[in-house]
């Protein structure tokens, strides 16, 4: 298990697409204050805390389930995109273990993106000179970037279940694209709390105004985004136990 | 040159994309009809009037009123500001990575056939795909919103989210090169779709600043607004159109170069 994890990390250790998720990542925050800067917003009214809270929020309604719906796709995908899943299928180590291993290192690249994304926008709260400092709002701002990173981390399964099933990149993202935007209509018409895509903006809401309502959500809705990781994660190891090495 | 347009429609017969791309635009536009619940809900509605700001001002302006026209437009506005630019460089990064990832790359690159001909070639199936999406969607978001009885049916209302959809799909169309040739030097879909996806989030940055009539990703949105942010529309200046052209002329020449200069050998 430890080997298959070890091997998952260092498959990583040129993998250009890690490079590429944490620029789009970075991008955000520079993003976000350029336009800042760019409208001439009076920065009186834009505090650490206001800033901050942005993190978040773009997270959870901008780029969350995309660049991390990407990474699953990558890890999952790659396999049968680089002629590997066939070495991979006939070692003689046990199939869930890879499946496992996956896991963990896409666990590992959401936490580090959204802890990135936590402390580019510190850094740019910085540069900008905004009033209000106090290290709690980098605290807030980290626990709820977490607590979203961990709602969206259990959808994946689903997301690595289709780059296997359809053996590439493409499906997982346009499926990706599609709750992403589907997240947001959920949120609007108030189902969001039993949708796992729309969950993520009950933590911190979300930078697009009244539109979004902030779900509230509950035991059940947590209930309902561990079934689905639950779910998937089985589908995921069922298809990989009986997958043929024929591609 | 006509031979090669031939063998990349033939590409596209058992090709499961282009059931994906569009599927996606029809479970979209399900989606889409699902907020007419929400512009049904009179608390929602006060909600947004009460925001204050531009949220005030676009409800005060009747843009969230449940109609046909406001419903049309809202759809342009979806191609514009939501799925347009990510879903039409996923089309271009498939229609120009998939050499490279089925192996067909060096038959290409080997065959007797001037280069330029298959970017032409390909660019020609992109213009086809995307076209057909939009029409797709149109008839999609028409036909769900007749299912709700949205009352103000107008074939004029059609006609107009028509003719602004096709405006804003050949704006993104003239952003595409440019991910054909990322799609090019990264040997691949993943850089190209992450590439689309920083474009949307550096325009829907600039969306409220004066900028974003030059920024050809958000041009689209520019155009017609977008009843979410919101942002309202402002028809473009000749300048936008001509870094808009630029950028498609450029993009083009560094596609036309790359594919020229390839070597068979990855």
């Amino acid at each position: 298990m430890l080997r298959a994890l070890r091997s998952e990390i260092v498959k990583l250790r040129r993998a250009r697409v890690v490079l590429w998720t944490v620029l789009t990542v970075a991008l955000v925050p520079f993003v976000v204050a350029f336009s800042i800067r760019l409208v001439g917003a009076d920065l009186g009214e834009t505090t650490w805390e206001s800033f901050m809270r942005l993190a978040p929020q773009m997270m959870a309604s901008w780029w969350g389930i995309m660049i991390f719906g990407l990474a699953a796709a990558y890890l999952f995908g790659r396999e049968f995109v680089e002629g590997t899943a066939k070495n991979m299928l006939t070692l003689p180590i046990r199939r869930e273990s890879f499946v496992v291993a996956k896991m963990a290192v896409l666990a590992i690249w959401v936490s580090g993106l959204a802890l990135l994304a936590v402390s580019l926008e510190a850094a740019c709260a910085a540069a900008l000179g905004l009033p209000g400092f106090a290290w709690e709002h980098i605290w807030v701002a980290a626990g709820e970037s977490m607590t979203i990173g961990l709602l969206i981390y259990l959808t994946l399964p689903v997301v690595a279940a289709l780059a296997m099933l359809e053996k590439g990149y493409l499906p997982p993202m346009l499926f990706s694209a599609l709750m992403e935007t589907a997240s947001m209509l959920f949120a609007v018409v108030g189902w969001a709390r039993w949708f796992p895509w729309s969950m993520p903006l009950a933590v911190a809401g979300s930078s697009m105004g009244p539109l979004i309502h902030k779900p509230e959500i509950s035991a059940g809705s947590w209930v309902v985004d561990a079934t689905l990781f639950v779910v998937g994660l089985a589908a995921l190891i069922v298809y990989i136990d009986r997958a043929d090495n024929a591609q | 040159m006509m031979a090669a347009l031939g063998a990349e429609f033939l590409k596209l017969k058992r090709s499961r994309t282009l059931l994906w791309t569009a599927l996606v635009v029809i479970v979209y536009a399900a989606f889409s009809t699902v907020m007419i619940v929400a512009l049904k809900d009179p608390e929602i509605m006060r909600s947004v009037a009460s925001a204050g700001g531009s949220f005030s001002k676009a409800a005060a302006a009747g843009l969230y009123d449940l109609n046909w026209a406001n419903q049309m437009h809202t759809f342009v506005q979806g191609i514009a500001g939501t799925w347009g630019v990510l879903l039409f460089s996923f089309v271009t990064a498939y229609v120009f990575g998939r050499e490279h990832k089925e192996d067909t790359e060096k038959n290409m690159l080997t065959s007797p056939v001037r280069r330029e001909y298959f970017v032409a070639a390909k660019m020609v199936v992109v213009a086809c795909w995307v076209l057909a999406l939009t029409l797709l969607s149109l008839a999609a978001h028409a036909a769900g919103v007749a299912l709700w009885g949205v009352e103000g049916f107008a074939v004029e209302h059609v006609a107009t989210a028509l003719a602004e959809s096709l405006e804003v799909t050949l704006l993104i169309y003239l952003t595409l090169p440019v991910v054909a040739w990322i799609t090019l030097m990264g040997r691949g879909y993943l850089r190209a779709m992450l590439f689309a996806f920083a474009m949307t989030i550096v325009g829907n940055g600039l969306a409220t600043t004066d900028a974003s009539r030059y920024f050809p990703w958000n041009m689209p949105m520019h155009l017609v607004g977008a009843s979410w942010m919101p942002v309202p529309p402002s028809g473009l200046i000749p300048v936008s159109w001509l870094i808009a052209v630029g950028v498609f002329v450029v993009g083009m020449a560094l596609t036309i170069g790359r594919i020229d200069t390839a070597d068979t050998t990855p």
